[in-house]
């Protein structure tokens, strides 16, 4: 025990010097009994110029002083938040992978960083971030601003953003990720997470979030990485009831708290009054009403931490107190995949005063999208045309990048307004359609950025599947084979022709095989022989007719020498 | 005296003299119902990683992903036997290659380590002429190609030139191939580089078969020629004695329902199947070396100056910017 506690007390001294590690758990009650689980794990340093680190993941700070990287922001993410039904996020991001990243240092070797930075994070994350080109990256020049400190002042040359709404997220990230903490899986609040529970969720959401920090204590400007994991669970799909405790829910039970981390506190939220439910165990604080904490940290020092939640009232609330100030959506309206259709983004002010926002859209380029036809709209309660008050456009190149759409809008109380621009899908080229080219594909979400009271929130829209008119691909192949054939035919004549030199070559020149040469002499001889004979016949057919019986018995005796001279 | 030891030497079955493992696993085939060529991939992996090699020596690729499919009843799990006693989608899985990025080309690429610059390493085969590398395949295929992501096939002949360049290149020690699929053997007849040996599931003309399904998941989970070889794999242990040839052994015509395909045996030059131990391919070498001395640490002050010479531009006039132009 003694020696424990030495060694306990090492760890703290050490932490506290330099490096603040606290972990965080919060549960929140949703509406429809879902329970949002929020995993959040930060670790601040004032200085990470050095080789040693207690707390911070060292992969991930050489990443970052190596490509000189000031914020950066990845989320893999599958299911979508919805606002409408539970309520604004903290930790709200778009389905599929999202990364930002905004870069000090010169301005002439971001892409190239850019490049290195992903290939990098993708390395440490298994996620496939590597695939996300130049025609998925773009840098708006008002959205996503850096939330810490920055010394680019906001300029977005610095920053390069890009989204892959198709990633998968699954074990094979929660590995890697997991392992940039300071105590890994086997304890604190990182012990709860099993993937099989995990990834039976309606929502999850992944996220490393790096950020420049003015801290308490720290000598300059520290930084700050905080790992979080979102997800919401549906209790009544676990246990057949609205009940639920760290074992129904997460299939574990806290045992251990991380030793070198500061604080290690769980909160629950809950949507009714803590006197409608029983909690246990019950060394708990009270915050408000609706809300308790436990200090995991004292509590795993002398007992196992399970919650549990016991519902008086088996009655499940439906339906927000308050409506969210602001909702936005986008779909796609379009008839067939070959047609053309409109992108179209619906916001809903249910506040009585009017809403100032920036919505962001990107199109990629092989959706061309007619600038002309861009039109915002009031729908509800009247009809009437409305116009951006700002706006700033980036056009696509194909197979470069994609249109970048910002605009600064005012929806004014308690109504809807529309925004639909005009597309038409282009035919790419048959090797540039994913393996999977008749799912369609999915267009990045739009993101909208507006106030609500002091704080700065962050909307993310759906993120719409747009089928894509694909080719038999059977055929190119085929057209293909068949016309290789044909130009390797007519090229390879043609070649030969043209390049080949007609020469005589004389006959002695040529080399003949052993064979040959015996057939040609004895073939040569024979001439001879004959050319002899026939020279005495005519000779003697000149002198005398009459010793034709001797000729004759010649001739058969020819004959015999003809067959012995087969028979060779 | 001297010659009489070379030859012996020459003669005496050598053993391993790799200094490393490595190993590369890809299933092919996209779509759910394929789902048991995710399970024949992960089954190797699984192995291979109770045999000792770790993930930063394995590039495991996966074209679907099964594990956190809707489809999937048993969400990020993953089995390759009904009676489900092994999830071989283990909690520390690490997947260097997925869905659309596993293509001929980028298999290709790894094999021959010629990747875009800043490739992260777990992405890279980085092996060398001391390394002992496994690539096992599966898929659906044909006489002479494998499919990939059901877009694009992978040639017999192109496969037999990266191996060649993988030779000329150094990059392997030994290599045994092993691929699962139809006509697999059409695969491994055109090897011709030095020291590989090859295994299909399949002659020219033979379809390979699944195994058994499971009913729940509602698809096959294994196929034959993984199934029996992962059988024959369960019983083998780090320190394990068993040959190629125990492994060829267990591969009857009756079991697998098709007659798997070798490579020409005289292409592995130093040794007989019989001589090579299946620890050489599935575990991995961690040879220990004791020090007497203490070993000087690096200095610190030198390595901290060279992390990052720019460092201090980082910190320069760190302000806090709006996050709204209004």
């Amino acid at each position: 025990m003694f020696y424990v506690t030495i060694c306990l007390l090492a760890l703290t001294t050490r932490v506290s010097s330099f490096e603040r590690y606290s972990e965080n758990l919060d549960i929140i009650h949703l509406p429809g009994n879902k329970v949002n689980t929020v995993f959040s794990f930060t670790s601040v340093s004032d200085n990470v110029n050095r080789q040693h680190f207690d707390v911070l993941p060292r992969s991930l700070v050489s990443i970052l002083l190596n490509y000189l990287v000031e914020e950066l922001h990845l989320s893999l993410t599958q299911g979508l938040w919805r606002d409408n039904l539970w309520g604004y996020s903290a930790h709200s991001a778009p389905p599929g992978g999202q990364f930002l990243v905004w870069f000090g240092g010169p301005l002439d070797t971001i892409n190239e960083r850019w490049v290195n930075v992903r290939n990098s994070i993708s390395g440490i994350t298994c996620a496939s971030l590597s695939a996300l080109s130049s025609e998925d990256t773009i840098s708006p020049k008002l959205s996503l601003k850096p939330v810490g400190l920055t010394s680019t002042k906001g300029d977005s040359r610095y920053m390069r953003y890009g989204v892959s709404p198709f990633e998968v997220v699954c074990t094979e990230n929660l590995t890697p990720w997991l392992k940039l903490l300071p105590c890994g899986s086997s304890a604190g609040l990182a012990s709860l997470l099993d993937a099989s529970k995990l990834y039976d969720t309606t929502y999850h959401s992944l996220a490393v979030n790096v950020r420049r920090v003015s801290c308490e204590g720290c000598s300059g400007p520290g930084w700050e990485i905080q790992l979080t994991l979102s997800l919401v669970f549906s209790p009544p799909q676990l246990s057949g009831r609205k009940d639920w405790s760290f074992r129904t829910m997460l299939g574990k039970t806290l045992v251990h708290s991380c030793p070198v981390s500061s604080s290690t506190m769980v909160k629950v939220r809950t949507l009714e009054p803590l006197d409608a439910l029983e909690i246990t165990p019950t060394e708990y604080e009270i915050i408000s009403d609706r809300e308790i904490v436990y200090d995991a940290q004292n509590i795993t020092s002398f007992k196992i931490l399970n919650v549990y939640l016991r519902f008086k009232n088996k009655e499940i609330t439906r339906g927000l107190e308050e409506k969210p100030a602001l909702l936005a959506h986008t779909y796609i309206s379009r008839v067939s995949s070959s047609s053309s259709g409109h992108i179209v983004s619906v916001f809903t002010n249910s506040r009585d005063q009017d809403i100032k926002i920036l919505y962001l859209q990107t199109i990629p380029w092989y959706l061309r999208a007619y600038i002309h036809t861009m039109k915002i709209e009031q729908i509800l309660p009247e009809s009437k045309i409305l116009q951006f008050q700002g706006m700033s456009l980036t056009l696509a190149k194909d197979r470069s990048h994609p249109y970048t759409l910002e605009g600064i809008l005012t929806v004014p109380a308690d109504s809807t307004i529309k925004f639909s621009i005009q597309f038409d899908p282009l035919m790419l080229r048959w090797n540039e359609y994913p393996p999977d080219a008749h799912h369609g594909r999915s267009i990045p979400s739009g993101i909208v950025t507006f106030r609500d009271g002091e704080q700065v929130l962050r909307l993310y829209t759906e993120s719409p599947l747009v089928y894509l008119p694909t080719p038999d691909f059977s055929m190119p192949f085929n057209v293909l084979c068949l016309v290789s054939t044909v130009i390797a035919i007519v090229y390879g004549s043609i070649f030969s022709l043209t390049t080949k030199d007609l020469v005589c070559i004389k006959e002695t020149e040529v080399k003949k095989g052993l064979l040959l040469q015996l057939v040609t002499a004895i073939r040569g001889l024979l001439k001879k022989e004959r050319a002899v004979k026939e020279g005495e016949k005519r000779e003697t057919d000149k002198c005398t007719v009459e010793e034709k019986t001797e000729s004759k018995a010649d001739e058969v005796c020819d004959s015999e020498s003809n067959e012995t001279v087969k028979i060779k | 005296m001297l010659p009489a030891i070379c030859l012996l030497l020459l003669f005496c079955p050598l053993s391993a003299v790799h200094t490393n493992n490595w190993v590369v696993i890809a299933d092919a085939s996209r779509y759910w119902f394929n789902y048991r060529h995710a399970a024949n991939a992960l089954s190797i992996y699984y192995s291979v990683k109770r045999l000792g090699i770790p993930d930063s020596h394995i590039i495991l690729m996966l074209s679907d992903d099964m594990a956190c499919n809707p489809r999937n009843p048993t969400s990020a799990q993953v089995f390759n036997n009904r009676d489900r006693h092994v999830q071989i989608y283990p909690d520390d899985v690490e997947v260097d290659y997925r869905d659309s990025e596993v293509t001929v080309e980028n298999f290709f690429r790894v094999l021959t380590d010629r990747l875009p610059e800043g490739t992260p390493s777990s992405k890279r085969l980085m092996s060398d002429e001391n390394s002992n590398i496994l690539v096992y395949l599966t898929g659906h295929g044909g006489d002479g190609f494998l499919k990939f992501q059901d877009t694009e096939e992978m040639n017999a002949l192109e496969l037999s030139d990266v191996f060649q360049q993988m030779h000329e290149k150094k990059r392997y020690n030994e290599l045994f191939f092993m691929i699962d699929t139809c006509q697999a053997g059409s695969m491994v007849l055109p090897i011709k580089s030095p020291n590989i040996i090859g295994v299909g599931s399949s002659t020219v003309g033979q379809d390979s078969l699944s195994h058994h399904g499971d009913h729940e998941i509602g698809v096959y989970v294994i196929d034959r020629f993984t199934y029996f070889t992962l059988d024959f794999l369960e019983k083998v242990q780090p320190n394990s004695r068993a040959t190629l040839n125990d492994l060829f052994r267990v591969y009857s015509t009756a079991e697998i329902r098709s007659t798997p395909q070798y490579s020409n045996f005289n292409l592995f030059k130093t040794r007989r199947p019989g001589d090579v131990l299946i620890t050489d391919f599935f575990g991995s070498v961690r040879q220990t070396v004791l020090f007497d001395e203490q070993i000087a640490p690096l200095n610190r002050t030198v390595l901290a100056n060279n992390l990052n010479p720019n460092e201090q531009n980082l910190d320069l006039q760190l302000d806090s910017v709006p996050q709204l132009p209004f």
